[in-house]
């Protein structure tokens, strides 16, 4: 079909409006269009085009927050500095609307010790550790289940002491199975170990020299209800540095498991991420916001921002944040930075992000604060304290069976 | 449609004839056909009622050259449905299930013609949603872009931003 050149005039349409337009494309669009033509190229240095993409990129109604609404988990210390736990519902525009959730205390402890695994709630399922066990839990429905011990057997040799630590909890579309992977460090027992039952001590000294230390990867599966070590291949550079830090840093999206790793070596960081199905794991760079020559005094954290992996760091003990988003699994470039705010010095670190441009940050009392992207508008919960170990979570109910995905 | 299309025909001799009843707005498209609007839907246009006010409300005929009379119900129908404040999503998503690529942005710039900031924004969301696979040259077309890189440029800058271009949707032929 030939058209006149009148109705090739009409359907021009001239930048101010186009600029509208890619202004609500997904980051990668926007990036591709750049080589359109020369006006767009330099859409990300045009100041009023970046403000207008800014805003549309965490005000756009995401589908991944279809439904849900905010849990929280408020962690104090008491009059005998030990710490206490408890879960909230939030809602209403301010968060004003409060609801105490009460979690499973299967042991019957007067103060459990709950911390939810970062990657929040599965659709609907949680994954908690629950003092020394692990839960998976549906707090619809209020069913959960305690999880078996893991494949490794403490009664035979090699004697070691280990600390597990989970790394990601998701869901596997492909073989529709619920997973947690985490990793177990092995160390030496010593006079401090608690031996396994019926192991003396001698048997751990003659059993020494044959014991290999190095840590090993576990994955569970919620449907064989199983445990099993798997030998994936995770760059050693960020299994010997990342371990003090990788608590709080991770988050699930879409059958994959992120968290967050550093290098010291080639002051790098590093976004690992495993696939649940087939499970394998890569990484992606990720770019210094910040000039430092220690990377160990720049903190970072991952954050899901408006349904996209964001990441947002900060120099050790300044109040300047600078909020990136991924526009690509695997390339570094794709990395984009969207925010840089300054937020007041009483502020102290963040927890978590909310819906579009909500996140929540701790000021140094320990109160809880929220931070609007949009308005820069920062304002406290009141009453509301966390630490390091608090969790915001985008919460969707779901009356989805334990015992049933178990069978 | 046919039918519909000469009863407005008729009424557009009528208004000629008699210009006092000014009850009701007449939108005429750029290929003649006039629409009869009640002034509450005129409103919603910016473009139509900064007109009528500029004319003390003495000129109810008002002439749209750049809007051709398949887009025009269209946008009286999201106008009529904006004031009944029975914009849904499940309305917005059902208006543009029946029209291709090429209607949504001719929709889209009569919007902005009209200044309809509401259409406009919804529309702008829509188009967005439909190119944000495509491919370069797609875009160009539907934008009516010239590309302004020398060869050399492009694929330099191609290369640059590999990783944008997987995923892209191959070319519709009929789209364009």
């Amino acid at each position: 079909m030939t058209k006149s050149s009148g109705e090739k005039l009409r359907n021009y349409i001239p930048d101010d409006l186009a600029f509208f337009i890619l202004s609500k494309l997904p980051l990668k669009s926007l990036k591709r269009f750049r080589c359109v033509r020369k006006t767009w190229f330099s859409l990300f240095e045009n100041p009023s085009f970046m403000t207008l993409f800014r805003t549309n990129f965490i005000s756009i109604a995401h589908s991944y927050y279809h439904d849900t609404s905010l849990l929280l988990t408020q962690c104090v210390y008491d009059h005998n500095n030990s710490l206490v736990i408890s879960l909230y519902s939030l809602s209403g525009d301010k968060f004003e609307n409060r609801v105490k959730l009460d979690y499973p205390n299967p042991f019957n402890e007067e103060k459990p010790q709950f911390h939810i695994s970062n990657s929040g709630s599965i659709t609907g399922i949680l994954c908690v550790e629950l003092s020394n066990e692990i839960i998976v839990w549906n707090p619809t429905t209020d069913e959960f289940k305690v999880l078996p011990h893991s494949s490794i057997v403490d009664s035979v040799p090699p004697y070691r002491d280990n600390l597990k630590q989970i790394y990601g909890f998701g869901y596997d579309p492909i073989s529709e199975d619920y997973k947690i992977i985490r990793l177990v460090y092995y160390f030496p027992m010593d006079e401090y170990s608690i031996l396994p039952p019926g192991v003396k001590w001698e048997d751990i000294e003659s059993s020494r020299k044959d014991v290999s230390y190095g840590p090993v990867w576990e994955i569970y599966s919620l449907r064989c209800n199983l445990w099993r070590q798997i030998d994936v291949a995770i760059p050693t550079c960020c299994l010997t540095s990342c371990w003090n830090n990788v608590l709080n840093e991770g988050l699930y999206m879409d059958g994959i498991c992120h968290w967050l790793s550093r290098c010291e070596k080639n002051k790098q960081h590093y976004l690992v991420s495993f696939y649940l199905t087939p499970e394998v794991c890569f990484t992606t760079l990720i770019p210094l916001d910040i000039n430092a020559d220690e990377i160990w005094m720049v903190d970072r954290k991952l954050l899901i921002l408006n349904g996209v992996i964001a990441s947002i760091s900060w120099y050790y003990n300044t109040t300047t944040f600078h909020v990136s988003i991924l526009g690509e699994l695997g390339v570094k470039e794709s990395w984009t930075k969207l925010f840089v705010f300054e937020l007041c010095p009483n502020i102290e670190y963040p927890v978590g992000a909310g819906k579009n441009g909500d996140m929540f940050f701790v000021k140094k009392d320990g109160e809880l604060v929220y931070f609007d992207l949009c308005t820069h508008m920062i304002e406290e919960l009141g009453g509301v304290k966390a630490t390091h170990s608090s969790r915001v979570i985008i919460y969707n109910k779901s009356l989805i069976s334990i015992e049933k995905i178990s069978h | 449609m046919a039918e519909e299309v000469s009863s407005q025909m008729n009424s557009l001799s009528i208004s000629e004839t008699n210009p006092s009843s000014s009850a009701t707005i007449s939108l005429v498209s750029g290929d003649d056909i006039v629409f009869k609007v009640e002034p509450t839907i005129a409103k919603e246009m910016e473009t139509v009622q900064s007109f009528i006010d500029e004319t003390d409300g003495k000129i109810t005929t008002i002439p749209l050259p750049n809007i051709s009379s398949h887009d025009l119900p269209y946008v009286i129908e999201y106008c009529e449905k904006s004031i009944a404040g029975k914009i849904t999503k499940e309305f917005e998503a059902e208006f543009v299930k029946k029209l291709n690529n090429e209607e949504v942005k001719e929709l889209f710039l009569a919007a902005n013609y009209l200044n309809i900031k509401k259409l406009l924004d919804f529309l702008s969301q829509v188009i967005a949603d439909r190119i944000a696979n495509k491919s370069v040259e797609y875009v160009r077309r539907y934008f009516g872009i010239e590309n302004d890189f020398t060869p050399e440029e492009e694929a330099k800058l191609r290369e640059e931003l590999a990783w944008t271009f997987t995923g892209v949707d191959p070319d519709d032929e009929d789209e364009n």
